[in-house]
Order: structure tokens, then sequence, then C-alpha cells
């Protein structure tokens, strides 16, 4: 069944076929995520989609060049894709198929400074400008509370005097269909890994978490997913 | 079951009123019998009431299988892509049938149900695309299956070796397996302008099954005769400009046709017209012309 009548069946059909990988017996032995630092750095992709290198290595301890190869190497084996927004480069994990206006709010939140702030007007909305500054820091809260409310993840109610904020629609749009579209991306991950012959199997984990194991060689290793949330590691500490 | 119009004109007759819809449709023929000729017209009537048409082609790149089109008179074909009606899919055998295998049966679960017009351009390497026969049968066995749920599905075949010899195996596999064949004869070797077509088999319709001959005119696209007939030169030019101009003034009042049809129809009707040094009878494929659209001389 279609989901809404604006799609249509041709350009779907182009989408999915240009990405329809080529599987070689011959080349299983040779898989992205066999390097255990790539798969953290995908890893992180699924728990903070839409970042930049520089996040990445920032969060990961690896200097910058090394996660910019890891990230080339994973966007040649097709597991990311790293589309560029104006000046700088934003990864995702594949399959995830964020819209343009999804990738703007997830790269708005991005930010440590505007995650934050999200996470005090989530925590207690309705805090007022000089309350999140208080909370933020004067350099901070301004820019963060520009970009979010520019993201439509924050919105400002004039109440008297005080300017408060509120949580704004595009996180909850984002949030809306999670599950379904968290499915669908580790469906088309599962094919992905499986073409590397990795056998993977998927496990439940506790929390809103889903855990594959991959083997190669003798190896096992184990990769965590978001199950329920494309903002879970963005607000990590509210989960 | 629901007849569609194939676009190819003084077709529609031979197949019992049209092509069924939801069905597969293989078309063999040798190079330069006027496979994607064939397709394209498929494809064009499909759009121009309001069908949503797919080109998955396997071969020729997208451009060049635009420039032919309009070279059968398809002027506007780009404007079906800019508008997102049309689509090419440009894809290589291995990748095309990885997708069948992996992706084919989620992706018709998610549009079943919906008509759009899907053309296979050629599936030959689709079929060479695995080793086994067994698997060549189960892979396109698949897909036709699974294509036909989502739309009128045509593929074309590549006709080697000895004309007219249908026994080859990769053409047997499809042929079994699709609703409707239609053979394109062209002996190009022999005589350059001797084509035949021949509707091998059309499930659920009265077709006709003897040979007709067919041709292809520049500008207007490829055309069948019910019978065969010496080939008759138009000798008079004026007569023909006159009947079609004749037409031409009755057709355009009347708001049968949509401002698309109308003028893809016109332009097709001039141009056979001015082709009278062709062996073509133009009154005979004018009248082929207007049939495609319901209408009478």
């Amino acid at each position: 069944m279609a989901l809404s009548d604006d799609r249509r069946l041709g350009p779907a059909l182009k989408a999915v076929v240009s990405e329809a990988y080529e599987s070689e017996p011959h080349t299983a032995a040779k898989s992205a995520l066999m390097n255990e630092n790539r798969r953290r750095v995908f890893e992180y992709l699924a728990w903070h989609p839409c970042c930049t290198a520089a996040e990445v290595a920032r969060a990961l301890s690896v200097s910058g060049p090394t996660a910019t190869w890891h990230l080339a190497k994973l966007v040649e084996a097709g597991y990311v894709i790293g589309p560029r927004r104006g000046r700088d480069r934003r990864y995702c994990a594949a399959g995830m198929g964020l819209t343009d206006s999804e990738t703007a709010t997830l790269a708005a939140l991005a930010a440590p400074a505007a995650s934050r702030a999200f996470l005090e007007a989530i925590t207690t909305p309705g805090l007022t400008g000089p309350q999140l500054t208080r909370k933020l820091g004067v350099g901070n809260a301004r820019r963060a509370i520009r970009d979010l409310t520019a993201a439509n993840l924050l919105v400002a109610v004039e109440d008297g005097r005080y300017r408060r904020y509120y949580p704004g629609e595009a996180a909850s749009s984002l949030e809306r269909n999670a599950v379904r579209r968290l499915r669908e991306f580790r469906k088309r991950l599962l094919r992905r890994i499986e073409a590397d012959r990795l056998s993977p199997e998927v496990r439940a984990a506790p929390g809103d978490v889903v855990e594959i194991d991959v083997q190669f060689g003798g190896e096992r290793a184990t990769m965590r997913l978001p199950a329920t949330s494309l903002l879970a590691g963005r607000l990590g500490s509210i989960n | 079951m629901q007849k569609i119009p194939s676009g190819v004109y003084g077709l529609n007759a031979l197949l019992d009123g049209g092509i069924n819809e939801h069905t597969t449709t293989v078309v063999i023929g040798s190079p330069g019998a006027g496979k994607t000729t064939f397709a394209t017209q498929f494809l064009r009537r499909g759009l121009e009431i309001g069908e949503d048409a797919v080109f998955i082609t396997l071969d020729e790149v997208p451009a060049e299988i635009i420039k032919n089109a309009k070279l059968m008179g398809w002027d506007d074909a780009e404007s079906y892509i800019e508008s997102g009606n049309m689509v090419f899919v440009d894809a290589g055998g291995k990748q095309f049938s990885n997708f069948i295998r992996k992706e084919l049966a989620d992706f018709v679960r998610e549009w079943e149900g919906h008509a759009a017009r899907i053309v296979i351009d050629p599936l030959t390497p689709v079929l060479w695309s695995v080793k086994e026969k067994y698997e060549q049968r189960e892979l396109v066995s698949f897909l036709l299956r699974q294509t036909r749920k989502i739309g009128t599905v045509l593929c074309t075949l590549e006709e080697h070796g000895v004309v007219a010899d249908l026994s080859a195996p990769e053409l047997i596999i499809p042929m079994y397996l699709g609703d409707n064949v239609i053979h394109l004869r062209y002996a190009s070797h022999e005589h350059p302008e001797h084509r035949e077509l021949k509707i091998i088999k059309c499930r659920n319709s009265k077709h006709s099954r003897s040979w007709h001959p067919y041709g292809i005119v520049r500008g207007a696209g490829l055309f069948v005769r019910r019978e065969k007939q010496e080939p008759v030169r138009v000798a008079d030019r004026a007569r023909v400009q006159a009947e079609v101009r004749r037409v031409v003034d009755r057709i355009a009042p009347e708001g049968k046709l949509n401002a698309r049809s109308l003028s893809h129809l016109m332009r097709a009707v001039e141009t056979i017209a001015g082709e009278s040094a062709s062996d073509a009878d133009a009154l005979e494929v004018l009248s082929l012309v207007l049939e495609e659209y319901g209408l009478e001389r």
C-alpha cells in the first residue's frame, strides 16, 4: 500500500534498483565492518544521525583523518551515506530514509549546546530565555536558541515580559514513525551484512536497543543499534 | 479483464481490443526489428492517459533511447521525465537480478495495486546473469509474476542467430512464462523492408493467429497492417493530404481526446501524409492511427 499519494512508483523503483549492491562471493572475506573502529563509527552514526567527521572523531577519541578514512570506507561499501549540506558534510547510516528537512533537524541538534538546550526544554517546558542562558552560558544559549527555533525544534511563546520556550513540532514528527523506519533500516542493514557473509544474528536487548551479532573468521562482534528513536543518541540522558 | 491500448497502430484489433491490464508481454525480435520503438510507443500511450511509465534499460543509455523516441515523433518525451511520470532505470544485468532476488518482493508488497506501464528492455541480460537453466527460469518467473501486480509489463528479448528460430533457450523460458508473446520477424539480410509480426500467444484473448506485415515510419512509429499486400506507392499525394485535413478538421472540435493525445495523433497523421515516397499505403496507415484512438476515418 502506498504511504501517501505524492509518492510515485517510478522514482521509488529507481531508488531501490540503484541501491541493489553487487554481492560477489569472492569479495565476501573483506567486509568494511570487520574493522573494530569502523564498526564503532557505524554504531555512532546509527545513534547520532547526520553528524560531521569532526564530531565522530571527538566522540570516539580518534584523529580527524582516521574518522574521515573510516567514513569514506563505509560510504564506499554502502553502509553510510555522506551528503554535503552547504559547507559541511553530514554522515548518516544508509537506509534511514531521511528527508532533507529531517536531515536539517538532526543537523541542528548535533551541536552540543543545542542538544543540551533542547534537552532542558523537554525536561522543563516553558523555560525563559534568561533561564536557558543561566543553564548553558551566555555565548552558547543565544546561538543554540536561534538554531533550534529555526529548525522548529523549539517554539517561542510570548508571555508578558518573558519569551518562553517549548519543544517544537520537528522532533515529534521525526519520532512519529521512528520504530517502523528503524525496522526498515535494520532490514536493509541485515541484507547488506548478509551480502558480506558475516552471518548476522539479531537480538532484542534491554532498553530500546537491538543487538546484531556478526561473525568473521573465528571472531564475533556485537553492534548495538537504536530500536525506537532517531534521537536516542542525542537525548541519551533522558531516556 | 481490462484492455488497455497498446500504442502500436493497428495492433489492438489483432489483440482482441488491446493488451490485458496486469499482464506480461514478451516482444521478441532481431536487431533492428523495432523492439525498443514498440516499447516506447507502449509507454507513451500510457502516459497520455495518465498512467506512470518506467523504462528499465539494461543495454542502452537513457539519452540514446530518448533520442530515438524523438526520431519516432515523440517530441516532448523529456517533459514526462521532468514531471516524474516517466522514469528511466539504468541497470546492469547482474545488478538488476540482485534487485529481483533481494528487493522486488518487498517493493511489490508496498506498491501492489498500482497500474504503471513497465518496460524491461532487453530482458536477455537478466537471463544471462545466472548460469543454470533452472535458476534462469525461477528468476524470470518470479520477476514476471511479481511485476505484473504493480502494472502492465513489457519485456523485449533479443533474437540471435537464424531468424525466426524460436527454439533458442533464452527465448523459450520467457515465452512460456509471459502472458503474451509477440514476434517481430525482420529478415534484415534478406529483404530490408520485409517485416512481419505474429501474436504467438495472448492469454484470455481471441487474438489473430496469422502473420501481419508491419512497418516503421520515421516521425510516427510502428504500425501493423491487417493483411499482406503488394507495396503500394502513394501516387496521389494531394489526395492523402486532403484526407488528412478532412480528418483533422473533424476530430479537433469533437473533444474526445485530451490535448496530448490529439497533438500526438496529428503529428503521426501529418508525418504519414508527408511520407508519400515510402511504400506505406498512407491512407491505410491513417486508419490504423485513428483506430488506436478509437476513431474512424
